[in-house]
């Protein structure tokens, strides 16, 4: 037997130092850990101890007689990662060493956020041995998580797990939370300075870019952020009710929240058996007239932006077809470019070869096609293509329902701080905004990466931080915690603490309704405040 | 911060670990690839190894019981003298019969507690002493003191053809077998390099194991028929002349008559019983004999399942008639390092039969391997008599826990006049008792595998000091029985010395001592850090001393060939029947290791194949009341395709005494005694037990 890393995999890399025998690749400082889609486990070296996915916070790893038939490409994908870069010299293990300090100085921190960037940033200010950290984390929604919550696909349950890791492992550190309190609306920057040495922007990125084209605000075009957020069950989209009733849907942008929007689309009713789906949206995919998804790609198959393991998931969908347009033989003779690109040119491949069943759904890639326009009486009848590879051809009509413009995520302005518009990012240098001010996650670098990928991004910002306070530039807050309670209390008297998230994370998985579902989400903030006050 | 090397003591592997220390916490612990031995691997239990010396229930400090039945907290030497003086007294009354010991796993894994336990003992003059043992692996002892022992050495898994593994899976026990240490280090990366080099793999299971996902042939029998199993293989190795007729002639007696006892276990009639298909039994037993080299070897599965004495014996018999043991000339096997290097000999060493010579308890019970039955210790307790034990001291064990029929003990240790625990944590035993003496753990003194040395397969050895500071309150274990010892006068003599009682030596001299008539010198062990893999050794097989030359291997004497035709007359299970059957998590030592973070669900599940779910018309996560005749339990059901169908999955050693514990359920409450039990050693049976399931309200 051996481990094998799968789907769930989020690249945080927290199995790398536990390995024994260092077998889990690539490893932060091999090649351009950055832009790695998922780490690897040698077969051969590996002697199964089971370390690393008791470290893993997605559970993304399991041993071989585990995988599910689903699962089991990816033992191939490591094998063929190990066959191609071969095996390097073990290292030895060194686990990380930090200064110890007994009489480590107070440092009081607010973290604005509750996603995945601002968790790591708690978790490695509480790690830390030359300060003892006081964190607070202030949370907008009456909920925890961030997008892992409200952005990964409901269908990805081990993934959403990092969020019950985060929980436990914050909980343990004794970190306080505020729930349902919004920076900017509820209490402002500057007062929020008032209290603490330092902050911690985690905002995200909440809103979807705009594709800039005519006809964008017709009914039946959405941006992926609010889809996704309906799907989800975010409060902000849970009465987004988007328009199903057309027999084509079209993604522009090919990134893997197009893949996750794609397959929520195409799924059976089974396929959403385990997942935590928003009821609404549910009810409203159950009786969807979609047959068709195109996804859009700007550029060819080879640049297609989604990762190997989620145009796996979508190759592994039995009942639908798939059409890709471009020549398999093509994408496999293109040796060009990182193993992962590589692999995801013959998954392509293998997707287009595959005969054509005919399914009731099917999937439709499509390549070196840009939006012009999108037309309608009303709402979304056609969307206008034009080639991007052909400058002279003339613009092709696409008859569609529904258009998701799935072209990144956008971070917005939050009065008090500086905004990069162009961006959409706060202006920071290594996480500082100014002394005092930090930026982590997608605000501070853009709305890419995985959730793993905030982890080195969040301890950058620590780092900032905690260089600041050595060097004595955070002068001590004027406000005392009890200061802090009362201006929260004062705003909003329907905030919460952890205890009342727990009441909420408690209430939806009793309320499952089904034994194969985690939780049944509630979507409203009334409902979310309910439960959590109890 | 610092990173400090050293071994793990939570059972036999002694895999080779890495801790990282900050004020005195083992903060994380990883596997030490360098340690030659286990190459890196560990367990979830050993990378625990911090939260069970720091954790919540670390006790750190000994208890004394107060008359209002709460504990305070007490000086351990001050405990000793008082608990010596009280034992002076009972002896004084009623005898030294009425002192009583149960040593329990843990003290296997620390070299000095035994042998002076042991010393202090042998100083008492009880007969009474009781281990895990007996309701663990002993049928291995009934076999060998009914069988005889060859000496010569058994084949080696290293460059073994074949090898067959019932009622074991090594790769999440880490224990292929006690006594051979067979994937027992690093188990998953040896199996997998066995395999390359084309070890054919047979493995006798009820569930799909890791292990069994590994097998060439994996037979998959309802639980409960082991000794059937074994004989239907037997039956075709000798009804096909597939053994191996020249080491039988040299060194066995009673082949024919073997041959005629299994006669009946045809594969067709294995089959019926047992479900395992008689063309998947021929095969089997044919890969097996064609070896050449290979063992079978048995676990849990095995020993603690109906018939386990015969099981064991009928399986140690294929071993025996297929000849799979080092001939003279061959090389030696022998993993001393530590220990004297002693010769081996193609010779065989009698049947012992200690249990019918010497002592006997008034229930009948002899003594087996120097201890009594663990399953007489309620009635040595109980019943009234003469000798009846009204003092028992508890070493490093949860009998409360780990026997059947845990009112029965309750009731027992109540009625104790004194009942001394000696554990790290306030177990269910150690909640009774009238003094618990804290001691010291692994990583907070130094030891050696001097030992382990049996199980290991190469020639290696590692010597550790201390890598955290004991919590004041505490005590090595063996300097609590030296004490013991000192208060009730008695002299202790280990490693050939006589100890000073009244200046106690360190325990590096101690350990020094043990190692004193090592292969290697214990100065240059001490010297690798990561562990020490010694040459190996040199010494051929040597040939029968004049004195065992005519002894042989007693392959069916009378009272097995009658246990044999009770067990192969035995019927299978009926229609619809379910059985429960052992399983180990890796997360679980025996009662060690339930409070661990993380581990499981927290909780003990009852595992179904979904295939009996549906037909019982159970769901995933509801509650089942599982009943057998011995008692009842409720458990959360858990569907599990890797099962045979019929089949209840639970894992032993789990759970509190209430039933309602959020740690689950006590399978030891489905298990008791009756007619099944065994002879000699008592066993009652702990697998295969008929269940009644049924949908918990
Ligand atoms: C659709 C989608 C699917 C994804 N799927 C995966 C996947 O499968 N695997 C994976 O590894 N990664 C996935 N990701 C990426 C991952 O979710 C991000 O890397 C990660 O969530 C970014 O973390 P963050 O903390 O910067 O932002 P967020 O997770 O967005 O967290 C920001 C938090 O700040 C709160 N907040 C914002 N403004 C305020 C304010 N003014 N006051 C108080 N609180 C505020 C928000 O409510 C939110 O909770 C996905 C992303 C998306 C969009
Ligand atoms: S199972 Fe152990 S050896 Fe294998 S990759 Fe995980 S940590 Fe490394
Ligand atoms: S999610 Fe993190 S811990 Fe899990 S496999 Fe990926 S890198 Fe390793
Ligand atoms: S197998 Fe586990 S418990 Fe046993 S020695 Fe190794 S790490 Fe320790």
């Amino acid at each position: 037997m051996t481990y094998v890393i799968t789907q769930s995999c989020c690249v945080d890399a927290a199995c790398v130092p536990v390995c024994p025998v260092d077998c889990i690749h690539p490893t932060t400082d091999e090649g351009d850990f950055a832009k790695v889609e998922m780490l690897y486990i040698d077969p051969v070296a590996c002697v199964d101890c089971g370390a690393c996915a008791e470290a893993c916070p997605v559970d993304a790893i399991v041993p071989d007689h585990g995988l599910t038939e689903e699962d089991r490409c990816f033992a191939d994908f490591a094998n063929a990662y190990y066959a191609e870069t071969g095996r390097a010299p073990r290292r030895p293990v060194l686990m990380a060493g930090r200064p110890e300090r007994a009489d480590a100085p107070e440092l009081r921190v607010a973290i604005v956020g509750t996603g995945p960037s601002a968790c790591y940033a708690a978790l490695d200010l509480l790690e830390r041995r030359d300060v003892r950290a006081e964190i607070i984390m202030i949370e907008r929604l009456p909920a925890f998580g961030g997008l892992v919550r409200y952005g990964v696909a409901p269908d990805h349950q081990r993934t959403k797990r990092a969020a019950d890791a985060f929980q436990r492992q914050l909980a343990r550190g004794g970190v306080r939370f505020l729930f349902n309190m919004e920076i900017g609306r509820d209490i402002s920057v500057a007062e929020l300075h008032a209290h603490f040495h330092a902050i911690i922007y985690a905002v995200g990125a909440p809103g979807g870019r705009n594709l800039g084209i005519a006809g964008e605000d017709l009914p039946g075009v959405l941006s992926a952020s609010r889809f996704v957020g309906w799907y989800n069950g975010h409060p902000d989209h849970a009465g987004l009710a988007p328009d199903l009733s057309g027999r084509r849907a079209v993604i522009v942008g090919n990134g893997n929240v197009a893949l996750d929007v794609a397959r929520i689309l195409l799924g059976s009713e089974a396929d959403l058996a385990t997942s935590d789906i928003a009821a609404p949206a549910r009810a409203a995919l159950a009786g969807s007239a979609i047959e068709e998804v195109v996804i859009l790609g700007r550029r060819g198959p080879a640049q297609t932006a989604g990762t190997a393991s989620e145009l796996s998931a979508l190759a592994r969908m039995e009942d639908i077809d798939i059409i890709v347009d471009a020549p398999p033989a093509l994408l496999d003779q293109d040796a060009s470019g990182s193993f992962a690109e590589r692999l995801k040119r013959s998954l392509l491949a293998d997707m287009a070869r595959r005969p054509l069943r005919g399914h009731r759904k099917r999937l439709v890639f499509r390549y070196f096609r840009a939006p012009l326009a999108i037309e309608g009486d009303g709402h979304t009848e056609r969307l206008l293509l034009s080639r991007t590879d052909d400058a002279d051809a003339a613009p092709e009509a696409l008859d569609c329902g529904l258009v998701i413009s799935s072209i990144g995520y956008r971070g917005a302005a939050l009065e008090g701080l500086p905004y990069d518009e162009a961006r959409g990012i706060y202006p920071n240098e290594g996480g500082r905004i100014l002394p005092g001010t930090y930026a982590t996650g997608w605000i501070k670098r853009g709305p890419s990466g995985v959730i793993g990928s905030n982890r080195r991004c969040a301890a950058e910002t620590v780092d900032a931080l905690i260089a600041d306070f050595g060097a004595g530039r955070l002068p001590a807050p004027s406000g005392d915690d009890a200061a802090f309670a009362a201006l929260a209390g004062a705003r909003r008297s329907d905030h919460f603490g952890l205890d009342g998230w727990e009441r909420i994370d408690r209430h939806e998985r009793a309320n499952a309704t089904s034994p194969a579902q985690v939780r049944a989400k509630l979507t409203s903030i009334a409902e979310l405040v309910a439960v959590a006050k109890g | 911060m610092v990173q400090k090397i050293s071994y793990c003591r939570i059972c036999q592997a002694s895999c080779g670990i890495i801790a990282n220390v900050e004020d005195n916490r083992i903060v994380q612990i990883v596997g030490d690839a360098d340690n030659p031995l286990s190459q890196g691997f560990t367990c979830p239990k050993g990378r625990r190894g911090g939260e069970l010396l720091a954790g919540p229930s670390r006790l750190t400090q000994s208890l004394k019981k107060q008359p209002d039945g709460s504990f305070a907290p007490i000086d351990p030497l001050v405990a000793a003298a008082e608990i010596g003086a009280r034992l002076t007294e009972i002896i004084g009354e009623s005898g030294a019969e009425s002192a009583g010991m149960f040593r329990g796993t843990q003290q296997a894994f620390n070299s000095l507690t035994r042998s002076i336990a042991a010393a202090w003992w042998k100083g008492v003059g009880s007969h009474k002493i009781f281990s895990t043992m007996t309701i663990d692996q002993s049928a291995k002892w009934v076999v060998s003191g009914r069988m005889g022992d060859y000496m010569g050495g058994r084949q080696g898994f290293d460059d073994a053809d074949v090898w067959m593994l019932a009622g074991t899976n090594p790769l999440i026990s880490v224990n292929g077998g006690t006594a051979d240490g067979v994937l027992m280090h690093n188990p998953s990366a040896s199996l997998r390099a066995a395999r390359e080099r084309g070890l054919k793999l047979i493995v006798i299971d009820p569930r799909r194991t890791e292990t069994a996902y590994q097998a060439d042939i994996h037979l998959m029998p309802v639980p409960g028929h082991d000794a059937l199993i074994f004989a239907g293989i037997l039956n075709i190795i000798l009804s096909e002349g597939l053994h191996d007729r020249e080491f039988c002639d040299r060194f066995a007696d009673g082949v024919e008559a073997l041959a005629d006892a299994v006669a009946s276990a045809t594969p067709q009639r294995v089959e019926a019983v047992t479900g395992i298909p008689a063309g998947q039994l021929l095969e089997a037993a044919r890969l097996f004999a064609k070896g050449p080299r290979g063992m079978v070897s048995t676990g849990t599965g095995v020993c603690m399942g109906p018939d386990s004495n015969v099981a064991e014996h009928l399986a140690t018999c294929i071993n025996v008639v297929c000849g799979r043991y080092r001939r003279e000339g061959e090389p030696a096997f022998g993993p001393a390092v530590m220990m004297p290097d002693l010769p081996a000999r193609a010779e065989v060493s009698p049947p012992a039969r200690s249990w019918e010579r010497g002592w006997r308890s008034r229930f009948g019970a002899g003594v087996l391997m120097g201890e009594l039955p663990s399953c007489t210790l309620n009635d040595e307790i109980l019943e009234p008599g003469e000798d009846r034990i009204r003092a028992l001291i508890v070493s490093g064990a949860n009998p409360l826990l780990a026997m059947p029929d845990a009112d029965r003990t309750r009731r027992a240790f109540a009625s104790l006049d004194l009942l001394v625990a000696i554990d790290t944590r306030l177990s269910e035993t150690a909640q009774m008792a009238d003094y618990v003496i804290a001691p010291t753990m692994f990583y907070e003194r130094g030891d050696h595998t001097m030992t382990m040395e049996y199980v290991f397969p190469k020639p290696y050895a590692m010597a550790t000091g201390p890598i955290v500071e004991p919590p004041p309150g505490t005590i090595d274990d063996w300097r609590f029985f030296f004490e013991l010892a000192r208060v009730m006068d008695i002299p202790i003599r280990v490693s050939g010395r006589d100890l000073d009682m009244d200046a106690p030596p360190s325990s590096e001299t101690l350990l020094q001592w043990a190692a004193g008539r090592g292969r290697v010198p214990l100065a240059e062990i001490a010297a690798a850090p990561h562990g020490l893999l010694a040459a190996p050794r040199q010494a051929k097989v040597e040939p029968a001393s004049d004195a065992m030359k005519d002894n042989r291997l007693q392959l069916i004497p009378e009272d097995v060939a009658q246990e044999i035709a009770a067990a192969l007359a035995r019927p299978g299970a009926g229609d619809g029947e379910l059985r429960l059957i052992v399983r180990r998590m890796r997360g679980i030592m025996n009662t060690l290791g339930r409070e661990f973070r993380d581990i499981g669900d927290g909780f003990n599940p009852a595992h179904f194949h979904p295939g009996d779910m549906a037909r019982l018309d159970i769901a995933e996560d509801s509650q089942v009341r599982l009943t057998s005749r011995h008692g009842s339990v409720t458990a959360v059901a858990r569907a599990d395709p890797t099962l045979r169908p019929g089949c209840v999955s639970l894992t032993h050693g789990w759970g509190g005494l209430d039933p309602a514990s959020a740690q689950g359920v006590n399978v030891n409450v489905l298990t008791g005694h009756d007619a099944l039990t065994q002879t000699v050693n008592h066993m009652p049976v702990l697998t295969g037990v008929p269940l009644m399931v049924e949908r918990a309200a």
